[in-house]
């Protein structure tokens, strides 16, 4: 499975829409990370968390191909972080998930172990793409399995955007309730 | 002491003696035989400008670019990078990539080089092995340069130098390209962009980020990609004379089977492969292929040479395809769907031949499918994660409100079909075209279905 079908099928696993960018690439950087699929993904750092052009692309395809439809929701303000203006939300239409119903049966082991990653995700329920980001580019800083209130408490020194401690132990929080880090 | 030579796109291009040395070795001379935009001459005469030179723009870009971001210590090694980037390009710069990707003898390399790209596997090899290079820079700066070079090392302000939304290869290629092409659509002000260049975040992990002033400037080149995009780099014509040079080559190899051109394109990752690589260019490679004595390649390189094209008899948008067999129409390219691709090919051929009333050779018509924005290019061209530098920075996609609508032009992919036919009028051609248009709907759906099903084709 490329990483084309791996962003096919994660919007699939996700309900089928994901609201804005940012917190497109971050499902998808976790559902890598909890499906051991990461490295075939593409995800660099960037300043705002781990990015990958490669989702990104896959996106554009399937946009192209007529899988996925966009549509903008302008909240109008810009947020004290900066992050989007004008979010994009993404849905797959009856098309993408007819192509992502066959696209599962090929690749049925891949797919149910999508649909586990999907499920530890939507159960640790995070739906704000800003502590999502925190907690991507706090796990991608880590590095590990296992880490300290110290080596936390660098992270946050580290992160180029003004994070307070709160926030970093609540992405902490958020990282052991996906079974992605313990905090000794 | 610099060295420096005139450029009409930058006026003089200046580079320290010791970076100035590499221009001099065979494998930077080399690149005065490549062009950069393969046969574009066939619709934009005036361009015939070739790797070299926008290898010398790109490497005084990227020292301005160094310079100006205040790192000094590191100018040079990223100008010998920007120097060194397409030493690795073979006859017609991309269509040999394709050729390398089709033919590279993957049971020769290593593991972790499975993945990579060959052209970029070739690049590093020559880095590794030219003793020209290996005298001038040494063991380690080659080793620093082919990390630069190379995926995912090295420090990021520097890579995103030679390889990034903004890097230097881009500024360079879309103002010679322009320059070279005779149009105004590549225009954009590179030296207030300098200006608004800016890192940020601890030193050596910094972000390339511009200056809120600098928006307007990125809008400028990003629209100037675009533009180009759109009217040179996929023009008609630029996608008819690749893919007949990409189909010479594999009528060459496959049908042909001229041992020449089989060496040149099967990389092995040794030495020996490197040195006779090096010794071909855009003139060699015509001189040697578009011969009689190999009737399918010398045929196609022959008509290209009398600029007797293929005509385009079919596009349609692949969204605009039932959706069972759309991504199998985007990946008709693929070594893997060379059967089903092979069987649209015969059938066009066959509708074609009684439409025109004249034999057609379906060697020679051609399944071609892309997006406006290759794949190729898309991992190294994407602007929406430009940082703007406020406090705290902002994505330059929610900073500019001309990015997203550009931005969602690019999405569009296309599968054409081209053949060996001729109209005398645009009418003729018209009518033409809209006659063989259902038929050809029909005969790439119908061959794509049944490879999904498992019938061969």
């Amino acid at each position: 499975m490329n990483s084309y079908d791996f962003v096919h099928l994660s919007l699939h696993a996700m309900g089928g829409e994901i609201r804005g960018k940012t917190k497109l690439q971050k499902t998808i950087y976790f559902l890598g990370v909890l499906t051991g699929r990461l490295d075939e993904l593409g995800f660099r750092a960037h300043y705002y968390g781990p990015y990958s052009s490669e989702v990104a692309g896959a996106v554009d395809r399937l946009l192209g191909l007529g899988f996925l439809d966009s549509s903008t929701a302008s909240g109008g303000a810009i947020d004290r972080f900066g992050f989007e203006v004008a979010r994009y939300d993404f849905r797959l239409n009856e098309a993408g998930q007819r192509t992502a119903e066959s696209k599962a049966s090929k690749y049925s082991k891949e797919w149910n172990s999508l649909q586990i990653a999907a499920g530890v995700l939507k159960s640790a329920s995070e739906q704000d793409y800003i502590r999502l980001s925190i907690a991507a580019k706090t796990l991608f800083m880590l590095g590990g399995k296992t880490a300290t209130s110290d080596q936390l408490a660098s992270v946050a020194e580290k992160f180029g955007w003004s994070v307070t401690a709160q926030q970093i132990s609540n992405a902490a929080e958020y990282l052991k309730k996906l079974g992605l880090v313990e905090i000794e | 002491m610099t060295f420096q030579v005139r450029d009409p796109v930058h006026g003089f291009i200046g580079l320290p003696r010791a970076v100035a040395r590499l221009v001099e070795t065979r494998p930077l001379q080399r690149l005065r035989g490549i062009r950069q935009l393969a046969m574009a001459s066939l619709v934009y005469p005036g361009a015939l400008h070739t790797r070299f030179d926008h290898t010398l723009g790109v490497a005084h870009v990227a020292g301005l670019m160094a310079r100006s971001l205040g790192m000094h210590d590191d100018a040079e090694l990223v100008e010998c990078a920007a120097l060194l980037h397409d030493i690795g390009h073979g006859p017609f710069s991309h269509v040999s990539e394709y050729a390398l990707e089709r033919y590279a003898d993957r049971t020769k390399l290593h593991a972790e080089q499975k993945k990579e790209k060959i052209h970029e596997l070739v690049t590093a090899k020559v880095i590794q092995t030219d003793s020209e290079l290996l005298d001038i820079l040494g063991r380690v700066r080659c080793d620093e340069v082919i990390q630069l070079l190379g995926p995912g090392q090295g420090r990021p302000a520097l890579r995103s130098i030679v390889s990034g939304p903004l890097d230097a290869d881009k500024q360079d290629y879309l103002l010679r390209d322009s320059y070279f092409c005779g149009v105004q659509y590549g225009v954009f002000d590179i030296h207030q962009m300098h200006r608004s260049l800016c890192l940020e975040g601890a030193r050596d992990e910094e972000e390339l980020m511009i200056d809120p002033d600098g928006i307007h400037t990125i809008e400028q080149f990003v629209l100037a990609k675009y533009y180009l995009t759109r009217n040179v780099y996929r023009h008609k014509v630029r996608l008819i004379s690749d893919q007949m040079i990409v189909r010479a080559i594999m009528l060459g190899v496959e049908v042909d089977q001229y041992p020449e051109l089989v060496e040149l394109y099967a990389f092995d990752d040794s030495e020996a492969f490197v040195k006779k690589y090096l010794t071909w260019d855009d003139a060699r490679f015509m001189q040697a292929f578009a011969a009689p004595h190999l009737p399918k390649c010398g045929s196609l390189l022959q008509r290209l040479i009398e600029r007797r094209l293929l005509k385009r008899v079919f596009t349609r948008k692949v969204r605009d395809f039932r959706e069972d067999v759309r991504e199998l129409v985007m990946a008709l390219g693929k070594k893997e769907n060379d059967a089903v691709r092979a069987a649209i090919e015969m059938e066009v051929a066959s509708l074609l031949s009684s439409q025109f009333k004249m034999e057609i050779d379906p060697a020679f018509v051609i399944a071609h499918s892309f997006s406006v924005r290759s794949v190729r290019e898309s991992s190294r061209n994407d602007e929406a994660g430009i940082l703007v530098a406020t406090s705290p920075p902002r994505t330059f996609e929610s900073e500019s409100t001309l990015f997203a609508s550009i931005n969602e032009a690019y999405i569009d992919q296309y599968v054409q079909m081209y053949a060996p036919v001729a109209w005398p009028t645009a009418a003729e051609k018209n009518k033409h075209c809209r006659h063989a248009k259902e038929g050809i709907q029909e005969a790439i759906e119908s061959a794509c279905l049944k490879s999904l099903a498992g019938v061969k084709p």
